[in-house]
């Protein structure tokens, strides 16, 4: 039994040394990382030498001032729960972090960010609470509306409290939104205008006196609606903001002091040595930026205009540090880049792209091919196939290449943004939450280009944000553009906004449309109108179909019985399938044929095979040499739901639906089973990862479907045409890791294994090969022979198989994978907190040399022996003559 | 040149069945010899005579055209003993069993060619049945081993993928 099981082990260890392996020298040669510390919450600047800045990623660096690296970076727990609330800096950094009742305190060394001390506490109270650190001393505030405060203070090194908490009553809090921490205060402003009255409470102060102000004593009284809003990093101070006017208010016992001067609400106060400064951005012009600094003392205004190319706009600042005139400002774009402005020269020190840690949609796209590669295929364009010009083009072309390999220019064509012969080198378009868009250079990780839209709005698709991004017309089509369309909802009225911009060069193609209606659903079409666009149905919230750019409307309505359209409500619940076959020449309808509704249960995810992805092998070989044909439907529909049950707790249920037809051709439900729940659907199969909260455990469960011993149909799909259901094979593993995101591979034709591609919450991203997963049902009889591999219930995760050797990508949301032209290889970027992009070759490089090939070696050898057999064939004929003269 | 053969003979050999004096003295006296008989011996030299060579070539044809069926044991054995795993072996004895048949029905008339000038229609369709017979063999061992595509596992590399019919888009509605 023993030895069986170390076979099986040995087996896999086998088989996952095939598969992926990198020396040393390696690192870095396919692959790049870029990283990042996510969209800024708070920025410090420390010293002179580095700023200190907590994000909304939950992550706490240090970036150096003088060019915007990474100085150090403390990843701290997962950012949708745990989120930094106070970051101070003083000796040291201290961060307060944490979410849902459980807090962080910790405290990192500034200079290089190692962890000196931590506790963490548990309170009861969900409620949000409010930080205060006073000498060492980190306050705990709970508020209770219209009652009373809990205020606890801990040692912030030891996390000790001195046992006991204290009420302070404050009957007039009724909105948490109207109070806030300022310094060593806790400032509440009761009423919305100006008679209300400004409360603050000195928590330094072992009384915890309540101080109380009417608010028009402080900024007068005229109309409009009041706020208090603080400062970052504003010490005692706070603003009162009356109409987007703001006025400065120092905050100390019995009368605060109010500034007189009429503010923006962005702005921030600075240190010039001890001397308080004020500064603010007056003017947001798209290639102008001024700046402007107050003399709190005296009211000496400075005014720096400076140029600032972002057309994002300077959303604010964060952080500054002043000696004598000259500034370091730091500041945060709307696109949640962050930059480094000196003053008084005006000139920006470095830009830090933070909004690419926040990727929302990906795609790859072709480069085209170069002007002398180009030139080559319109040889064969030409349909006026006389026999002269083809010849003379002919000649033509082969002289441009002679003058270009003479003029060695060569070597540059694989410089610019042009296709290499492997497909290897593509442009990587990469939305932001933010709403920038981003090529990337697949070869570098280089920005190519970028370009941010105003008023719009990612759609929010079970939670996640997303921007529909669909690639219709490829780089192939040289003198014609590569075009792309992104969709995306106005920001003020929800209606939908197309984008279309040429992804090789982030061009934009005509503008910004703004549609009159809202955007339910879009699918891209799979024909080619004359100009090889591909054209975008579009379903708008009135169940109206709508087809662009209208050139390819004949097309549609030439096809319209077998394009067919799927919504899914995560709502209601309700799955709906329309067909287009009622559409007329004036007007696209939509008819709606089936309807699924999956009652009570969450939906989870929706998976639809790629269309690009395509299958080489139709079947599987069994033992006996008879094949079991795959059931390859492409409009195959994954669905994933969960529901609450009063017994099993949480039910998972897979359904796979017939987009076309609304059958569903598989379904299985798991009892006790928690999130996080990730699909993979590719071929014939389904991959699955869900919690087992019976036995605390991930597991990977596989579903794989066959249409049996022979094909009904072998020439064409048709989901109506359906005989018997498919017959499904299905088997579960146990996954030693948390995956945070799932995807298969997949390559140009489809001959190459399949592996998929799994992030785990450790930062590492393993290949797991499909092999592994593959349901051996009641077809694999353990025989070796066959290929199969013994089922074991507990899938390894060697080391080797991690993609990312030791470089850890924290918070991963998502992979992308797109194929080389190379059979063997896929591309891969992998998309969180950082930027990872690698090839993967499933079934190693079988169709390429080795890189140590010894390509001198051989041929070498090659001229040596033809040289050799000459000679002794010379020799041979000169001893043949001499014997037949003896 | 008949007679110098004639002469020839007479010097070296006692002809017994010439009436020389002794022999016709001898004739009635003496009663031949058990199973002597001197019409016999006339008789049976002469048909030897006659039909010596083309009993000979005929013999010899039929030797021609059996041989591959006499072969048929001695491949089963062979055969038998290469088993059915896939190696070098057993690879080249399959190798063997089919060249040399198609190398034999390929070199049909030089096999022949000794036995020209006589009619060999049956021989040579034995000769051909039997270099079928080893071919026949050296399939069914292609067989047993698994060389021959007659599975439908075989063949699926070629099929080609389906064309889809119906064209799905779609998914979670945007919000």
């Amino acid at each position: 039994m023993l030895s069986t099981r170390f076979f099986k082990y040995f087996v896999f260890a086998y088989l996952f040394n095939l598969s992926s392996c990198l020396y040393e020298d390696q690192i870095g040669k396919f692959d790049w990382k870029l990283n990042y510390v996510g969209n800024v919450k708070y920025g410090i600047i420390d010293s002179t030498k580095r700023v200190i800045v907590g994000t909304e990623e939950n992550v706490v660096a240090s970036l150096s001032l003088k060019n915007g690296q990474i100085l150090w970076r403390q990843v701290l727990e997962n950012p949708s729960v745990n989120q930094i609330e106070l970051l101070h800096v003083d000796k040291e950094v201290t961060s307060v972090s944490g979410g849902k009742g459980t807090w962080y305190v910790r405290g990192w060394d500034s200079s290089s960010g190692s962890l000196l001390w931590e506790w963490s506490f548990y309170v009861e109270n969900k409620q949000h609470p409010y930080w205060v650190l006073s000498k060492d001393q980190l306050i705990h505030i709970i508020p209770v509306l219209g009652s009373h405060l809990e205020v606890t203070s801990y040692d912030v090194r030891s996390g000790r409290n001195n046992g006991k908490t204290t009420k302070i009553s404050t009957p007039w809090v009724s909105d948490l939104s109207k109070c806030k921490t300022v310094g060593v205060y806790w400032a509440c402003i009761s009423g919305d205008d100006s008679s209300g009255q400004l409360y603050y409470i000195d928590l330094s102060s072992a009384t915890n006196q309540v101080y109380k102000v009417a608010i028009h004593s402080l900024i007068g009284n005229p109309p409009g609606h009041v706020r208090l809003q603080s400062l970052e990093n504003g010490e005692e101070n706070l603003f009162l903001v009356r109409n987007n006017v703001a006025r400065l208010v120092k905050l100390q016992p019995e009368m605060p002091h109010v500034y007189p001067y009429s503010l923006s609400d962005k702005a921030v106060t600075v240190f010039n040595g001890d001397q308080p400064l004020l500064l603010q951005t007056i003017q947001n012009s798209p290639s102008k930026l001024q700046l402007q600094t107050i003399e709190l003392q005296d009211g000496k205004e400075n005014v720096f205009e400076m140029d600032y190319n972002n057309e994002a706009g300077i959303a604010n600042i964060i952080s500054a540090v002043c000696k004598g005139s000259a500034c370091r400002v730091f500041v945060k774009s709307n696109d949640d880049s962050v930059s480094l402005l000196q003053l008084p020269g005006g000139k920006v020190s470095w830009t830090r792209e933070e909004g690419l840690s926040r990727v929302i949609a990906v795609e790859f796209f072709e480069l085209p091919l170069s002007e002398l590669d180009a030139s080559i295929e319109h040889e064969f364009d030409s349909i006026s196939g006389d026999m002269l010009s083809t010849f003379y083009n002919r000649i033509a072309s082969q002289l441009r290449q002679l003058l270009v390999l003479l003029s060695g220019q060569q070597g540059n064509s694989n410089v610019g943004m042009v296709r290499d012969e492997f497909g290897l080198h593509k442009i990587i378009v990469v939305v932001t939450a933010s709403g920038r868009f981003y090529g990337l250079d697949s070869l570098t990780g280089n920005i190519v280009w970028s370009q941010y839209l105003k008023g719009v709005e990612a759609y929010s698709v079970l939670g996640k944000l997303s921007i529909p991004l669909f690639a219709q017309r490829s780089a192939r089509y040289s003198p014609l553009m590569a075009q792309c369309a992104a969709l995306m909802k106005d920001k003020s009225t929800g209606k939908g906004v197309m984008y279309t911009f040429d992804p090789i060069t982030g061009q934009s193609i005509g503008t910004v449309e703004r549609l009159p209606y809202q955007i339910e659903q879009a699918m891209l079409l799979p024909y080619e109108d004359d100009k090889h666009l591909k054209g975008l149905l579009i379903l708008s919230d009135k169940y109206e179909v709508i087809v662009y750019p209208s050139t390819t409307k004949p097309i549609m309505l030439k096809h319209a019985n077998s394009v067919f359209l799927f919504t899914v409500n995560s709502n209601s619940k309700i799955l709906q399938g329309y067909n287009l076959v009622h559409s007329t020449d004036n007007a696209l309808k939509a008819t709606p044929t089936w309807t699924l509704n999956l009652g009570q249960a969450d939906v989870i995810s929706v998976n639809v095979r790629p269309s690009s992805e395509r299958v080489h092998s139709q079947g599987r070989v069994l033992a006996d040499r008879s094949v079991l044909y795959k059931y390859v439907n492409p409009n195959l529909l994954a669905i994933a739901t969960l529901m609450e049950d009063p017994i099993h707790k949480q039910v998972l249920s897979i359904y796979l639906v017939d987009g076309v037809t609304g059958l569903i051709v598989y379904s299985a439900a798991h009892k006790r089973v928690a999130k996080p729940i990730h699909l993979v659907h590719s071929e014939n199969w389904l991959v699955y990862s869900y919690y087992n909260a019976r036995f605390r455990r991930v597991e990977f469960a596989a579903v794989e479907l066959y249409e049996g011993p022979t094909q009904s149909n072998s020439t064409s799909f048709s989901s109506h045409s359906v005989s018997q259901l498919p017959h499904p094979e299905n088997q579960a593993y146990i996954f030693p890791g948390t995956p945070l995101a799932m995807h298969a591979t997949m390559t140009e034709r489809g001959i190459t294994n399949k592996h998929i591609l799994v992030a785990l919450s450790n930062g590492a991203v393993i290949e797991v090969p499909w092999a592994f997963l593959e349901p051996r049902g009641p077809h694999g009889t353990m025989n070796m022979e066959e290929g199969y591999i013994p089922y074991i219930p507990e899938l390894p995760i060697p080391p080797e198989a991690t993609i990312n050797y030791n470089q850890s990508i924290p918070h991963v949301r998502g992979i992308q994978v797109a194929p080389a032209r190379l059979e063997s290889t896929c591309l891969v970027l992998v998309y969180g907190l950082d930027l990872f992009y690698t090839r993967v070759t499933p079934s190693k490089t079988f169709d390429l040399l080795k890189e140590d090939f010894d390509h001198w070696l051989i041929a070498i050898v090659l001229i040596g022996l033809t040289g050799a057999s000459y000679v002794t064939k010379r020799l041979a004929s000169r001893k043949a003559l001499k014997q037949a003269w003896k | 040149m008949a007679t110098k053969v004639q002469s020839k003979r007479f010097k070296w050999s006692l002809d017994s069945s010439k009436c020389n004096k002794i022999s016709s003295v001898n004739e009635s006296a003496l009663p031949a010899p058990p199973a002597y008989s001197t019409s016999g011996i006339l008789g049976t030299s002469e048909v030897a005579k006659k039909t010596d060579t083309s009993h000979l070539i005929i013999k010899k044809s039929w030797e021609v055209a059996l041989a591959p069926i006499k072969q048929v044991p001695m491949n089963l054995f062979i055969m038998y003993m290469a088993g059915n795993s896939i190696s070098i072996f057993p690879i080249m004895m399959v190798g063997m069993l089919f060249m040399r048949p198609i190398q034999a029905l390929f070199q049909l008339n030089a096999a022949f060619k000794s036995v020209e000038n006589s009619s060999v229609i049956g021989q040579k369709i034995v000769y051909i049945f039997g270099n079928l017979v080893n071919i026949g063999l050296a399939l069914y061992k292609c067989q047993s081993m698994g060389l021959l595509p007659t599975h439908s596992s075989d063949w699926l590399a070629f099929v080609e993928p389906q064309v889809r019919q119906e064209y799905i888009g779609g998914g979670i509605m945007f919000s």
